[in-house]
């Protein structure tokens, strides 16, 4: 099994913790994984790019049009993101709303086709008094609507493994919530 | 670190999977001055050696010369030792290279030059393979981390086996990709320190150069003579009698990136000749590939290395023949569209079309604009470079590499050439006008680690051949854009021990500046204040120096007394704090001539106050 997808946002949105969570569940499951990150530049706001690929791949870099899927921590980024989509993908965006968006994005993601989901996980965050876990939330969402390659469970005992002491039980929580709003009411 | 997650694999970056490589082939020394994107390399080992207990000796140095010659000295008492740096930091260490490449070494001696092709963070794209060709010392050219972690081990074998320094170079998708690795174990070295004097060779005068040059030809060309040394990195994949219309040959990252392309488009049989060891280079086996196909793609990066040496072979394109961009990294999507017209042109098989051509229009019209890198929020070298425009409207501003070369947002960075040209420069500048009759004031900018880097040699030249030029060295008391090493002035060693602290001031007044002045970037009017009277010492002295100091937020960050900023109705719109003081956490409202704080990235900092024509901005 291949899979590839794209993390994006800006520096201090946690991209990397999230990347770091997705690797080590990605080989919980036993699978390979290739990773390639942004660093430097990352601290000072700008654009943060990770990419996740699972499987027999050797290259550490998703080619644009090929990503099985998207996850954008800042709307603005989705532009500059979007074209590693591949038809059939999905993308999951952190914003207030898809109304927004540009004609040409929405009219892009239709002709690809991909699907497109958005949710206000930094306000949904600021509500539960705890701004910084927007990434957790965003990220138990997206994965069923990402398919990605290992269970809620695999997610949650990383998530508990790499977060540190203050913040698990904040982490988990939002991961749960998120999850909770991505799951379409199917399962938990 | 990463957890260990499955039995015997763990997760890696690939400068943890070098830190690891060189742990496994018994490095006891390491030193390196950071730089993206080899920073990682030293930390990982260093944690690594605590964590396995093992008995080896890390060391940040204040620059690269430094920890090449550090290291190599380890190297001539028997041990085995490296150095890293990233590939513009081999600059700095240029001279010892090549010197020592001639001189040889006893124990293994390794140097690993991260590249770092696009370039990501660095001044040029310059190869480390050309540096090698030129030093004649061999390189290993791995294309994931783990493949670099097998170089390592090599390159230390060859090193010994040839007594020669050799070089690893890792691009920047090797430091920065993350692989599942299988962990093997550690152990520590117990080889003792024993330096065999011969000063014949590690002093040798100028006619035993020459020897020692015809030495190293011939180990060169032993090298190459022994197919063991680059055994599994150099493939030849056409069997004997068979022959080709289209083979590519290629090295490093864009070897598994061209595997890759060309699995997924199922046109694998395309042969692919792999060069991981490009130097001393496979004359033989290159030539055979060639011989065996029509046409041959050449796919490398940055420089044109392998083409070089096939320059005159009939049927090779590459970046010469104008198949490939002669500049930047070669991504996979233009990658795709490379192989595309190549396999086209050979085979008449273009790859399937990568995307529909109106897909592509609208994407176009989608496009931002990259956004530009800007200073953190509350960044101290925010509140200089903003004082010191302001004093010196008209000034020629040299500055130098580090997070505070984005003053040019600010107006007040000029020029950024290479580490300690903020000095140099300067002085420099000052001559050159100087020369006319008609001077002009200039005000340079360095930070501290860089000015510990290669700030003094150019101080003291300012010094003595009576320059006129004020030095701002901006000390935020770390190593910020290459994530926080610590600097002589903290006097904090690699492994977090504690070591000589060396103060600024002290530094700056041994190289001959009498006026050293030392000022927070916070308090904004006393600043303005020092640089009126550092400005006065230029007139009566010729170099003043005004340390700007103040910790970095990012590292400090809870070392900040933070306010919360409120802007009143006086705000006219004007827009100063956020195009000319350039902070992020300013924004204007849509449809008002006014301006707003961004809670989430205000750090209160409170320097904004003292800047706003208005007054506008007050601590609530
Ligand atoms: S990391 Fe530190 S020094 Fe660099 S821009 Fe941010 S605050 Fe300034
Ligand atoms: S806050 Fe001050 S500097 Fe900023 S736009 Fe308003 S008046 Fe101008």
């Amino acid at each position: 099994m291949n899979r590839n997808y794209v993390l994006a946002g800006v520096g201090g949105q946690g991209i990397l913790f999230i990347t770091r969570i997705l690797h080590d569940a990605v080989l919980k499951e036993g699978h390979h994984v290739l990773v390639s990150e942004t660093h430097g530049m990352a601290q000072r706001g700008g654009s943060v790019v990770s990419h996740v690929r699972v499987g027999s791949m050797q290259s550490p870099l998703v080619r644009a049009g090929t990503a099985d899927g998207l996850l954008v921590f800042e709307a603005d980024e989705l532009p500059n993101t979007v074209s590693f989509l591949k038809p059939g993908g999905a993308a999951v965006v952190n914003g207030p709303d898809s109304a927004r968006m540009p004609f040409q994005l929405s009219e892009y993601l239709k002709q690809l086709p991909a699907e497109l989901h958005v949710l206000d996980a930094s306000r949904i965050a600021l509500e539960t008094g705890a701004p910084l876990t927007a990434n957790m939330i965003l990220l138990g969402f997206s994965i069923e609507r990402l398919a990605f390659p290992f269970s809620y469970e695999a997610v949650e005992d990383t998530v508990r493994n790499l977060s540190r002491e203050p913040y698990r039980e904040q982490n988990l929580k939002a991961l749960a919530s998120g999850y909770e709003a991505g799951s379409l009411g199917e399962k938990r | 670190m990463p957890n260990v997650e499955s039995p015997g694999r763990r997760v890696m970056l690939g400068n943890e999977a070098m830190a690891r490589g060189l742990l496994e082939a018994g490095c006891q020394v390491l030193c390196s001055y950071p730089g993206t994107p080899s920073s990682e390399i030293l930390p990982a080992f260093v944690q690594l050696k605590r964590e396995h207990d093992i008995d080896a000796y890390a060391e940040w140095s204040v620059n690269e010369k430094v920890a090449f010659d550090n290291a190599y000295a380890a190297a001539l008492t028997g041990k085995r030792a490296a150095c890293c740096m990233k590939q513009v930091g081999l600059n700095v260490a240029c001279d010892s290279l090549m010197s020592a490449a001639y001189l040889g070494c006893v124990g293994g001696f390794v140097v690993i030059s991260c590249d770092d092709p696009g370039p990501h963070s660095s001044q040029t794209e310059q190869d480390t393979r050309l540096m090698s060709l030129f030093a004649k010392a061999p390189a290993f050219d791995p294309s994931t981390p783990e493949e670099a972690i097998r170089m390592i081990a090599r390159a230390f074998e060859l090193s010994e086996a040839k007594r020669l320094p050799v070089i690893v170079r890792p691009a920047i998708r090797v430091c920065h990709a993350k692989q599942d690795i299988v962990q093997t174990r550690l152990a520590s070295q117990p080889r003792k320190a024993d330096f065999q004097k011969d000063p014949r060779r590690w002093a040798a005068t100028p006619k035993f150069r020459y020897v020692l040059h015809e030495e190293l030809n011939r180990k060169l060309a032993q090298i190459v003579s022994e197919p063991k040394w680059a055994d599994g990195f150099n493939v030849q994949p056409i069997p004997d009698g068979e022959h080709r219309r289209a083979g590519i040959i290629a090295g490093g990252v864009p070897f598994v990136a061209v595997r890759d392309i060309l699995d997924d488009a199922g046109v694998g049989s395309v042969p692919v000749m792999k060069v991981g060891m490009p130097n001393p280079y496979p004359r033989a086996l290159l030539s055979d590939f060639c011989e065996r196909c029509d046409k041959v793609l050449v796919v490398e990066e940055t420089g044109a290395f392998l083409e070089l040496i096939l320059e005159s072979k009939p049927g090779v394109c590459g970046r010469n023949t104008g198949h490939i961009p002669q500049e930047g990294e070669l991504v996979p999507e233009l990658l795709y569209g490379i192989l595309s017209r190549f396999l086209d042109e050979a085979l008449g098989q273009p790859l399937p079309r990568a995307m529909d051509p109106s897909l592509e229009k609208l994407l176009e019209e989608v496009k931002p604009a990259p956004r530009r890198p800007t200073l953190c929020p509350g960044c101290p070298h925010r509140a200089a470079f903003f004082a010191i425009r302001r004093r010196f409207p008209k000034a020629v501003f040299t500055s130098d590499i580090g997070c505070y070369t984005l003053g040019l947002n600010l107006g007040a960075v000029d020029t950024v050439l290479d580490m300690g040209a903020g000095v140099t420069m300067a002085s420099g500048f000052y001559q050159a006008y100087h020369q006319d009759g008609n001077d002009r004031p200039i005000v340079a900018t360095i930070g501290d680690s860089t000015f510990y880097h290669s700030g003094t040699a150019g101080l003291m030249n300012a010094v003595y051949n009576r320059a006129r030029m004020l030095l701002v060295i901006l000390d935020n008391k770390i190593t910020a854009m290459t994530g926080m090493q610590p600097t002589p002035g903290l006097g904090i060693r690699a492994d977090g021990g504690v070591g000589g602290r060396i103060p600024l001031e002290r530094v700056v007044r041994g190289c001959g500046v009498d006026t050293v002045l030392t000022h927070d970037p916070y308090d904004v009017p006393g600043f303005s204040a020092a640089l009126a009277q550092a400005e006065e010492a230029v007139e009566r002295e010729g170099v003043a120096v005004l340390i700007s100091e103040h910790p970095c937020i990012i590292a400090y960050r809870d070392q900040l007394e933070s306010k919360r900023m409120n802007i009143t109705d006086a705000c006219d719109g004007c827009l100063l704090c956020v195009k000319r003081f350039e902070c992020p956490a300013f924004e204007p409202i849509p449809g008002e001539k006014k301006v707003r704080i961004r809670e989430t990235l205000c750090v209160g900092c409170g320097v904004c106050v003292h800047i706003c024509p208005t007054g506008a901005i007050e601590a609530a």
